[in-house]
């Protein structure tokens, strides 16, 4: 029995150290496409993926169902911004191409299968996040810089997502009936059309800078904690 | 996918392809055969975002200043925008009534299948990992939460954000990877307890 438990403990720690490595060290990159080099197996990566895509899925469900719950306004604006953090640590350790997709893909089944009402609307939201996301690191590379484009434009999409929702579903006339609707209404305030589009546009801005400093943190986050898990290795 | 599943979105987005007087007339019959389908789906008209966007379509639209050719207790109203306000309210009913009902009605197993086939490979794999990760997710979130709750706790997550979270992070993963396999059960024992 006792041999039994030494043999089970030794598997465990070769596991540990495999794991912690591939963590650390990733696989194989091409510096030039920044994604794994061909015939490179992604296998550990996924199930980092499989993490990320549990807590982004755990947050949609348990953060946006409470956020709803209490009626809390741009509860969106909330949820995008710690997707933008989750999806910028997930690039960081799962750095192939497709990881974000897969990842988007977890959190979209979660919160589709958890049974939390009429979710098709958000689980198109999580997908799309996430197609952004990850265009935007195959087209920059995985570096800061990108990582602050790809969070503004997550959550300058979460943003227009409403807009574009609408659309798709009541049809495209209703871009004009709010545009009557504004002109109306500008008309009634006595307040001139192009403040009503610099509003827009400054609300769109405010969306824009706090995607950014969502990703500058998820940047900041996802480097202290490969530092940590190294200290640990070490 | 369930093939009545697919069948239903594709006749949905045919209505809302379908031009606004159409729309009205078979959008109707529409929603009412999908009320007999699954009576739950009336949910979908009882959000809060689709009766404020309605009642502006329905109600608000039709009377805006300068446009109205009819009239309702002496307010003049457009009987256009009337029509194409409910022609838009049926359309959006439709489609949110054709994919809620698919989506409660596809099966976990169908829908992987389909996301493999998509371009994901390995994803029913990867999405049993993550239900595999939940429950230890949910106990190191809880003891953040429970952690928070805590002045110091909460001194120490405003003092230094990145390092707190990060920290988090770092467990979270050191515990998913470390999680071990799920253990086999041993075979029965030979019969007078001889191994073999």
């Amino acid at each position: 029995m006792s041999e039994f438990s030494s043999k089970d403990l030794q598997v465990n720690a070769d596991f540990r150290i495999s794991v912690h490595s591939s963590l650390l060290v990733c696989a194989p990159m091409d510096k030039n496409t920044h994604s794994l080099k061909p015939g490179v197996s992604v296998g550990p990566q996924v199930s980092t993926c499989a993490l990320f895509g549990a807590l982004w899925g755990i947050v949609e469900v348990v953060l946006g169902t409470a956020l709803h719950a209490v009626h809390v306004p741009f509860r969106g604006l909330i949820l995008s911004c710690v997707a933008t953090v989750i999806l910028v640590c997930t690039k960081e350790f799962a750095r192939y191409r497709g990881s974000l997709i897969t990842t988007g893909a977890v959190a979209m089944a979660i919160k589709g299968l958890s049974g939390t009402g009429l979710t098709f609307n958000v689980m198109l939201a999580i997908l799309l996040e996430s197609v952004i996301a990850e265009g935007t690191f195959s087209l920059l590379g995985i570096r800061r810089a990108s990582a602050l484009i790809a969070g503004s434009l997550v959550v300058l999409y979460t943003y227009l997502h409403g807009i574009l929702a609408q659309g798709v579903f009541f049809g495209f006339d209703i871009y004009s009936v709010y545009a009557r609707a504004v002109a109306v209404v500008i008309g009634t305030m006595k307040v001139d059309a192009s403040f009503v589009w610099r509003m827009l546009l400054l609300l769109a801005a405010c969306h824009s800078f706090l995607g950014l400093l969502a990703a500058w943190f998820g940047w900041n986050v996802a480097q202290r904690t490969r530092a940590l898990l190294q200290e640990e290795l070490s | 996918m369930k093939a009545r599943a697919v069948i239903l979105l594709a006749a949905a987005a045919c209505i809302a392809l379908l031009p606004r007087m159409w729309i009205v007339f078979i959008g109707v019959p529409a929603i009412a055969a999908l009320l007999l389908l699954d009576r739950s789906l009336l949910r979908v008209a009882r959000q809060k975002a689709f009766i404020v966007t309605a009642l502006m379509l329905i109600v608000f639209q039709p009377f805006l200043p300068g446009s109205g050719n009819a009239t309702f207790f002496d307010l003049r109203f457009s009987s256009a925008l009337l029509f194409s306000g409910l022609a838009m309210t049926v359309r959006a009913l439709v489609l949110m009534m054709a994919f809620s009902h698919a989506v409660k009605n596809i099966s976990p197993t169908s829908f992987l299948a389909t996301l493999e086939k998509r371009g994901l490979p390995d994803f029913g794999k990867t999405l049993a990992d993550a239900q595999d990760a939940m429950p230890h997710l949910r106990v190191a979130l809880l003891e953040q939460v429970s952690d928070l709750r805590t002045t110091r706790g909460r001194r120490k997550a405003l003092a230094s954000p990145v390092e707190w979270t990060a920290r988090i992070l770092a467990k979270l993963l050191r515990q998913s990877q470390l999680m071990p396999e799920p253990k086999q059960e041993h075979p029965p024992e030979p019969a007078g307890g001889q191994k073999p």
